[in-house]
């Protein structure tokens, strides 16, 4: 989890730059793109969450500073803390749904389930950056679920092709260690069915 | 002056002993009943709605029914969380596999399911006592966290243990918009905080109050332990359970077993403390304490125009927090209720204390 903080939050900065490529029309009108963003500093997570708050919003800061924003449209952030709460994350959401934004990031997988249910009623983009709903990939399953970077699905699936380049996986075991929460047990399923298709013994391990 | 009971006469035994024998206080709840029924959903906004008035009102129902268990019958739990995510995984049980299930039903039969468990573990209650219950309860706390964890078939087999809660109908209506959502949880509030008054004034209630006050004396006037505890568990464990499917299905929408870790048991529990254990209207302040105060901290700077990191701010939010709790626990160790009752006495007197 720690190790690709660098790569996560530069995906998470790639992924906010092409969200708002595509809904710039919707947003031209406004002076300004807001952005929610929902870390969390503080609580049994910070170690991860705060590096990664501090690039997500050092890249908007350096959009707005070095290109004037988004086809000279700025960007206004505003913070809210989660704390990896999923019930503080809902309430985050609901304060600054009123600043109309296009798009939210909740960087927790227990409130994307939540808000899931709330984007489209609100009609907010879901972005979800190497996390969230797996089944999202399918665009047709949550129309307002963005799913970028992969899913925990794709995640497990290449771990296995990577390790199955180094050596038959036949009769081998995979052990899947996961974190239990949703964040963890995303994956679960999919290498269940790897297991099917390799023909090897997986077990899980909380 | 204005709150002063002299010359309401009471000449029967039925006046004397009705739900608010003083007339000021009656005037005063229906006063509040109708601002929160007829002026609210025209004030509000939906960040109130969504964010405030839904988490305090449903965590008001639990705590209440927490309080019948800690306040009124003296039997700490730790196992509040427990026995919420118990009717929140039963309500979602129900909902998915028995469709065409009326939403209230749904509601009432989770809050028995949650009775049902409530009362097994609240058989060892008549053995052990005081700090080591509240051990025991803990122990129904993680098992019941591990068990909606763990057994796949309690969560219809979500792969990531996630599940959501399908739409809320009833009777045609779809409850969606806030305001909705607000008055249902309203109406199930009013209708369970009543019960819980009445209750707790009956022979049921008094049985748990001698209970809790000293149970060998309570034994020896012929009150019968069994009966007295395990229905204290039954009660609060419905309540609580009723809370649980609301918190899941009304507020959360889609929850995870970590929704009911815990945490959430001793916030329910300081809520009843701070509030005022044996007190309903406790369970209203104490909750509201418990769940306004902390977002009020957060967004105080915003409000004041400070700029402050957000990090700092939570860090803020914490201490802050927890340096209320200790002052309010030192100015009144009996909570926020008795600072009421006392405010009441000494608005008899005024404005002439003598």
């Amino acid at each position: 989890m720690k190790a690709n903080i660098k790569l996560k939050a530069a995906a998470a900065a790639l992924a906010v730059a092409g969200a708002l490529g595509g809904v710039q029309d919707a947003a031209a009108q406004a002076n300004e793109i807001f952005i929610p963003v929902l870390v969390y500093r503080t609580g049994a997570y910070a170690p991860n969450g705060v590096p990664w708050a501090n690039g997500f919003v050092d890249y908007l800061k350096l959009v707005n500073e070095r290109d004037g924003g988004v086809n000279g449209i700025k960007l206004a952030i505003e913070e809210c803390e989660t704390g990896y709460a999923t019930d503080r994350g809902v309430e985050c959401y609901e304060r600054l749904k009123s600043k109309k934004p296009v798009a939210v990031n909740p960087l927790s997988t227990g409130i994307t389930f939540a808000l899931t249910e709330k984007v489209p009623i609100d009609k907010i983009a879901l972005f979800t950056t190497g996390y969230g709903r797996s089944e999202s990939a399918d665009g047709s399953v949550f129309a307002w679920n963005f799913p970028l970077l992969g899913t925990y699905w794709s995640a497990a699936d290449m771990l296995v092709q990577h390790v199955a380049k180094k050596g038959s996986l036949k009769g081998k075991k995979i052990a899947l260690v996961y974190h239990d929460s949703p964040y963890g047990k995303g994956p679960s399923r999919s290498s269940r069915s790897t297991r099917r298709s390799t023909a090897s013994t997986s077990s899980s391990c909380p | 002056m204005i709150y002063r009971e002299t010359g309401q006469y009471k000449t029967t035994y039925e006046a004397d002993q009705q739900l608010f024998p003083i007339l000021q206080d009656k005037v005063f709840i229906l006063l509040v009943l109708a601002f929160a029924f007829g002026a609210v959903p025209f004030l509000a906004s939906e960040y109130l709605f969504r964010a405030i008035l839904v988490p305090f009102l449903i965590l008001a129902l639990a705590a209440i029914g927490l309080n019948i268990l800690v306040g009124f019958c003296g039997q700490v739990s730790l196992g509040t969380g427990g026995f919420m995510a118990v009717g929140a995984y039963a309500a979602y049980n129900l909902a998915v596999r028995v469709p065409d299930l009326n939403l209230i039903v749904i509601f009432l039969l989770a809050g028995l399911v949650s009775m049902v468990v409530g009362v097994l573990f609240g058989l060892p209650s008549l053995r052990i006592k005081g700090f080591y219950l509240a051990v025991a309860t803990l122990a129904a706390q993680f098992f019941l966290d591990w068990a909606f964890a763990r057994i796949s078939w309690f969560t219809n087999d979500s792969p990531s243990g996630s599940v959501t809660a399908p739409p809320l109908k009833m009777f045609e209506w779809t409850i969606n918009s806030p305001v909705e959502k607000y008055l249902f949880v309203l109406a199930f509030v009013c209708v369970f905080a009543l019960i819980a008054r009445n209750l707790t004034r009956g022979a049921i209630g008094r049985s748990w109050m001698a209970m809790r006050d000293m149970d060998v004396a309570a034994e020896v006037i012929g009150i019968r332990p069994l009966y007295a505890k395990v229905t204290a568990f039954a009660v609060s464990s419905f309540f609580v359970g009723v809370a649980g499917a609301l918190w899941a299905f009304v507020y959360l929408g889609a929850w995870e077993p970590l929704a009911f870790d815990v945490n959430r048991s001793f916030q329910l529990l300081f809520m009843v403390i701070i509030g005022g254990l044996g007190s309903i209207l406790g369970s209203f302040l104490g909750a509201a304490f418990i769940v306004i105060l902390p977002l009020m901290l957060n967004q105080m700077p915003g409000w004041l125009g400070i700029d402050m990191s957000t990090a700092l701010i939570s860090h803020m939010e914490i201490m802050i927090f927890g340096a209320l709790i200790v002052f309010f626990l030192i100015a009144e160790p009996h909570g926020l209720a008795r600072l009421w009752a006392v405010g009441k006495e000494k608005l008899r007197l005024w404005p002439f204390p003598h």
